[in-house]
Parts: structure tokens; C-alpha cells; sequence
């Protein structure tokens, strides 16, 4: 069965006595674990009934517990639905009204701002705390704590099938509102497969988890892939880089994934290097690409460590996989499909376009998500004919066979009929020495239908000016692709995957121009 | 040439970052590629912001000429600025 209640059955026959959890409290081998999800799982039927289908959500910090209750929920045929510990109430007010979660557990570090919402969610009836929350609520660790582990998942043949939905994982929401992305116990199986067989996840790996395990990365691409070979996973609760390079020492880290803030903020540490951290053999960027400056600076202090990138969805995760030796020739990559995945590039008739030209990303293959939860006409949407996924992003394939990614549908201008992809705009603001970050997107014009206005963050303020960006632009660009509009700022909206939210960023230039 | 003339064909070079020689009579609009549709669009833009009024649509349509633009900023008794402000 391509389940996975089946990967710790798996786990726990051939390495029980490994240790497979390491935080900063305790560390577990796969058989405390299997005894203590069986628990879980038993509790969530005998004190909640929570039935087959049924939604429970998880608001937890990186922590055994986030572990324990991912397996335990979908091994009784529960629907798990993480959600992001950085989301603010009315966020998370909207993820569990929409789930439609029943059940829901609550870590203490995060239950201020979920009790802030909690009485306008009717559908909730069932609420447990992790930790000390000085309210009348289920604990979590009476829950798992006790010697008695009835199988009463197996007593009650609760075995989810291969295509039932075991995740309701919610999208970054960086163009709207954030979907549910329904994803079936095959589908987050085969997700994992891609990343094994991108990564080469080894049995005698230690990989430290900083990003949260909300996300898709994280739990598709990094626990259970790690579960799945045997590896020993390092739970990192919250980022700090002086102490993740200590605990990549103490552990002897082999590998870990991050997003390139992180990488940056590591590479302040002189610390981080091949010779104080010996153990590392493979690093992973995740979420966005990574700058070639940055990519090559971490390679001069690794020279001996991969690193590579991959490009996925929520709703696909990892697809690509663009290797050290890809990265050298093609930086601005995303890769190569991971064997099991099948990419193309389609233009808006729904034809597959020839090499170098720009058309929207398609995806198929068993890793791909069932639909949008309660959103059927998008759901529709999602899907082309042949069983191939929209992904909304635009890019293109070259001769070789690598992809590129250029950014979301969406997000592309039409200028008087003349359609591109911002990126290309914010690429040659980028040359400007004076440019930190840029954000280009397209704002409405009475005659052209849309232009091009840049959001600009200047390295320092004695070196905003704005007309230089025009005028650079100007030299570099045809005429359409020339910003109308450029404005300073001094941050750019970002989620905490460090994805731009075009979102904000489209609702504040909605208010400049009402206030024009 | 005046030093208005000059001033807006510098205003000109600067909008379309292209040469154009300083002793050019007037500059065509059908003359330069780069003064395009589009580009034609954003320089009426710069124009409103240098004098300060928006210009009606047939008005912003025929102006094609660099003297048109000089006989405009006549008209609002508007001076460029030494470094062509765009």
C-alpha cells in the first residue's frame, strides 16, 4: 500500500532501535515514535472520533509533536491540515474556516493568536493544547504519555486507501487567497520519491529541518523522504544561524534545506564553512531562486558539498532538480525534470511551444495534488486535458532540456496587447549598482491597458533616483517593457518563505493610484 | 538655436535615451524609431508632470515635433531646467 501509515510500519520493522527524532529536548528512535503515533492515533479516535476524512489542523512549531500528530492524523484516514505558526489570527481565522476543521491542536507558543479568533469559528469543537496554555483544554502529552498503545486504528481497519486525501495543505497565497491543496497519501508518497531521487537522501544522513514543517518543502521534501531511508532527522524549533551552525556541528548535520534569506544570514557567520562543519555534504535551496553572487560564494567556502535547487508547488511539490553541474553552465535554471515527472511548455491555445520560447509550465506525473478543497471551479481550472497540471508559472525549456522559470501567469503585463514576464524588468533594474531589491508588476493605463511600475529598494537613501531606473531601463528595454511608474520603497512584502506578495504589493499601488 | 530649443531636445534625448544631434532644426517624431506609441505615451506623462497640467488626448496625439514641444512650454511659460529634469 503506497500509504503513510506505511512508512513508519516500514520504520519501525527495519531500524527500531535508530534514532530517527533529535530536538532540542529529546531524541527518539523510530520505535518511541511508532508507539507514540499508535497512541496519538488512538486517542484522536477514542476521545474525538475523528472519523476517515475528517480534517484536523495543526498549529505547532517545528517539534515532535508536529511529527507525531502528521502520522497519527493520517493514519487513521484523517485529513492533516498544517498550518504556517507565522500566520497572523485573521489568517489563521480564514485557513480553519475554510478547511472546516473540527479538530485542531495548538502549541502554547502559538495559542495567543489563535485564541484571538477562536470564538468566531463555530465549526471547531475540539481544541488540545501542547504545552501549558492556562485555559481549560486537552493536553496534548496526557494524550501521548502512558504505557497502554491499543491499535485501535488496525482493531478498526481504519487503513487509508492510496487515494485518499491524507493533506489539506494550503498554497503561500501570494497572488490571492491561499487554496487547499488536497493532496492523497500517493501523491505526497510519490513527492517524496522525487525528492530522494533528486537529492540522494541516504540511511546514514542526519538532515537538520529549519524550514517549518507547514510547508510543503519540509514535510514532502525533508521528513519524510528522511523517514523513508532511515535517516536521522534534526528538528531546528526556530532559526537562529549562529546556533544552526552549532547544532549542524554538534549533530553532525549531513544536509539541510533552506530558502536563500536563510543562506545569506548563514553566510554571515565566518563559522559556516567545509572546515568547521565537516559533516555537510549536501545543501539545499528551496522557495526562490538563489542569487549566482550568493550560490557562488557559498560554493567558494563548500567547494566539496552539493548544492543544488528544485522547483515545485504546493500543489506539485519538487519537480525539478538543477544539480551543481547544471548551475555551473545554466544558473538561472531550475533544472531538469526529477525521473517520474513529466514537464512541457504550452502556450494559451494549449500547444506545446518549441525550444526558447516562453509559454506556461505544465506538470504531470503521481505527485501532482487532487484539486483545490471546496473551490471545484478552480480545481476544473487547474487541469488540462491529458492529466496535465496548470502551473500558473511561465517559463521555457532550452535545447538541453533545462527549464526556466520566469514568474507567475498572473503576474505577466500586457502593454498594448505586447505581453512579459516582470522578471525581465526587474532583471536589468537589478544591474543598477545602487538597486538592493526590486519588485516590478503591471498597473493600469487607460489607453495601453496595463504598464510596468517598479517598486525600487535603494541600497541607501542618498542614492534614490528614480528617474535612473527609467532612463536605464529605457537604454535596455523595448519601449513596452519600460516602467511608467517607479517608486521607492524601503521594504518589499514577503511571505516568510521570502516569496514576493504580489498581492500587497498590487493592493498598495491599488491605493497610490486612488489617491492620485 | 535657443536655449529652450536645446533644452528640449536634451528633454527628448533623456525620455528616449537616444543621441540626437544638438543641431538638429526639429526632430520628427516619425523621423526616430524610438519615439514610438508607447514611448510617445510616457514622454506626455513626463511633459504633465514638468508643466503641471494634463493635456487633452487630441492635443497629447499631435504633438510629433520638438519645436511642438518647445511652441508648449512656451504656451505655459514654462522654463526647462538645465539637466532635462526626465
Amino acid at each position: 500500500m503506497n500509504t503513510l501509515p506505511m512508512v513508519w510500519s516500514e520504520a519501525e520493522r527495519l531500524w527500531p532501535e535508530k534514532i530517527g527524532l533529535v530536538t532540542e529536548r529529546e531524541q527518539l528512535t523510530y520505535a518511541e515514535l511508532a508507539r507514540r503515533i499508535r497512541r496519538l492515533s488512538g486517542q484522536l479516535i477514542r476521545q474525538w472520533e475523528v472519523r476517515p476524512g475528517e480534517v484536523v489542523g495543526i498549529l505547532a512549531p517545528n517539534g515532535v509533536e508536529f511529527v507525531l500528530t502528521y502520522f497519527a492524523v493520517t493514519t487513521i484516514g484523517g485529513i492533516v491540515h498544517p498550518i504556517d505558526e507565522r500566520l497572523k489570527s485573521e489568517e489563521i481565522r480564514f485557513l480553519l474556516e475554510d478547511s472546516g476543521a473540527r479538530f485542531v491542536i495548538v502549541h502554547q507558543a502559538l495559542w495567543g493568536k489563535f485564541a484571538n479568533v477562536w470564538n468566531v469559528l463555530p465549526a471547531l469543537e475540539r481544541v488540545i493544547a501542547v504545552g501549558d496554555v492556562g485555559a481549560n483544554v486537552e493536553s496534548f502529552h496526557t494524550w501521548v504519555q502512558g504505557s497502554a498503545v491499543p491499535d485501535i486504528a488496525g482493531a478498526l481497519e481504519l487503513s487509508p486507501a492510496s487515494d485518499d486525501i491524507a493533506e489539506l495543505m494550503y498554497t503561500s497565497g501570494t497572488i490571492g487567497n491561499p487554496k487547499g491543496a488536497m493532496r492523497s497519501h500517493a501523491n505526497v508518497r510519490a513527492a517524496s520519491r522525487n525528492a530522494r531521487r533528486a537529492f540522494g537522501y541516504r540511511h546514514d544522513d542526519v538532515i537538520a529541518i529549519v524550514m517549518p514543517l507547514s510547508h510543503s518543502s519540509a514535510l514532502v521534501s525533508q521528513m519524510l523522504p528522511m523517514v523513508e531511508v532511515g535517516g536521522r532527522i534534526v528538528l531546528v524549533e526556530r532559526f537562529d544561524a549562529a546556533d544552526l551552525v552549532a547544532r549542524i556541528r554538534g549533530q553532525a548535520v549531513t544536509c539541510f534545506r533552506a530558502v536563500p534569506a536563510t543562506f545569506k544570514m548563514l553566510m554571515v557567520y565566518p563559522e559556516f564553512n567545509a572546515d568547521h562543519l565537516p559533516s555537510l555534504r549536501l545543501l539545499m535551496n528551496s522557495s526562490a531562486a538563489i542569487d549566482p553572487k550568493t550560490h557562488w560564494e557559498i560554493k567558494a567556502r563548500f567547494p566539496d558539498v552539493d548544492l543544488v535547487n528544485s522547483y515545485g508547488l504546493t500543489e506539485a511539490s519538487t519537480c525539478t532538480i538543477l544539480t551543481d553541474a547544471m548551475a555551473r553552465e545554466h544558473p538561472d535554471s531550475i533544472g531538469v525534470p526529477i525521473p517520474g515527472v513529466e514537464m512541457s511548455v504550452v502556450d494559451d491555445a494549449g500547444c506545446v511551444v518549441d525550444d526558447g520560447i516562453e509559454g506556461e509550465l505544465f506538470v504531470r506525473g503521481p505527485h501532482v495534488c487532487h484539486g483545490y478543497h471546496n473551490l471545484p471551479n478552480e480545481s476544473e481550472a487547474l487541469f488540462a486535458p491529458g492529466g496535465w497540471m496548470r502551473t500558473g508559472d511561465m517559463g521555457q525549456k532550452d535545447s538541453e532540456g533545462l527549464f526556466y522559470f520566469h514568474g507567475r501567469k498572473a503576474d505577466v503585463i500586457n502593454c498594448g496587447g505586447r505581453k512579459y514576464a516582470p522578471v525581465e524588468v526587474e532583471n536589468c533594474i537589478r544591474e543598477l549598482t545602487e538597486v538592493a531589491e526590486v519588485a516590478v508588476l503591471g498597473v493600469p493605463h487607460r489607453v495601453l491597458g496595463q504598464v510596468a511600475k517598479a517598486f525600487v529598494v535603494f541600497r541607501d537613501r542618498a542614492s534614490v533616483d528614480l528617474k535612473a531606473v527609467t532612463r536605464h531601463c529605457t537604454r535596455y528595454l523595448p519601449s513596452h517593457k519600460v516602467p511608467f511608474y517607479v517608486e521607492s520603497v524601503d521594504v518589499l512584502p514577503k511571505n516568510s518563505l521570502g516569496k514576493m506578495l504580489h498581492r500587497e504589493l498590487k493592493a498598495e499601488s491599488h491605493v497610490a493610484f486612488q489617491k492620485k | 538655436m535657443s536655449n529652450t530649443h536645446a533644452r528640449v531636445i536634451e528633454f527628448l534625448s533623456v525620455v528616449l535615451q537616444v543621441d540626437i544631434p544638438t543641431d538638429i532644426d526639429d526632430l520628427q517624431r516619425r523621423e526616430f524609431s524610438e519615439w514610438d506609441s508607447i514611448n510617445h505615451l510616457r514622454l506626455i506623462m513626463e511633459l504633465e508632470e514638468i508643466l503641471g497640467v494634463t493635456l487633452e488626448d487630441e492635443q497629447a496625439a499631435d504633438l510629433s515635433s520638438s519645436r511642438q514641444i518647445e511652441a508648449l512650454f512656451t504656451k505655459h511659460g514654462v522654463t526647462l531646467p538645465d539637466e532635462a529634469s526626465a
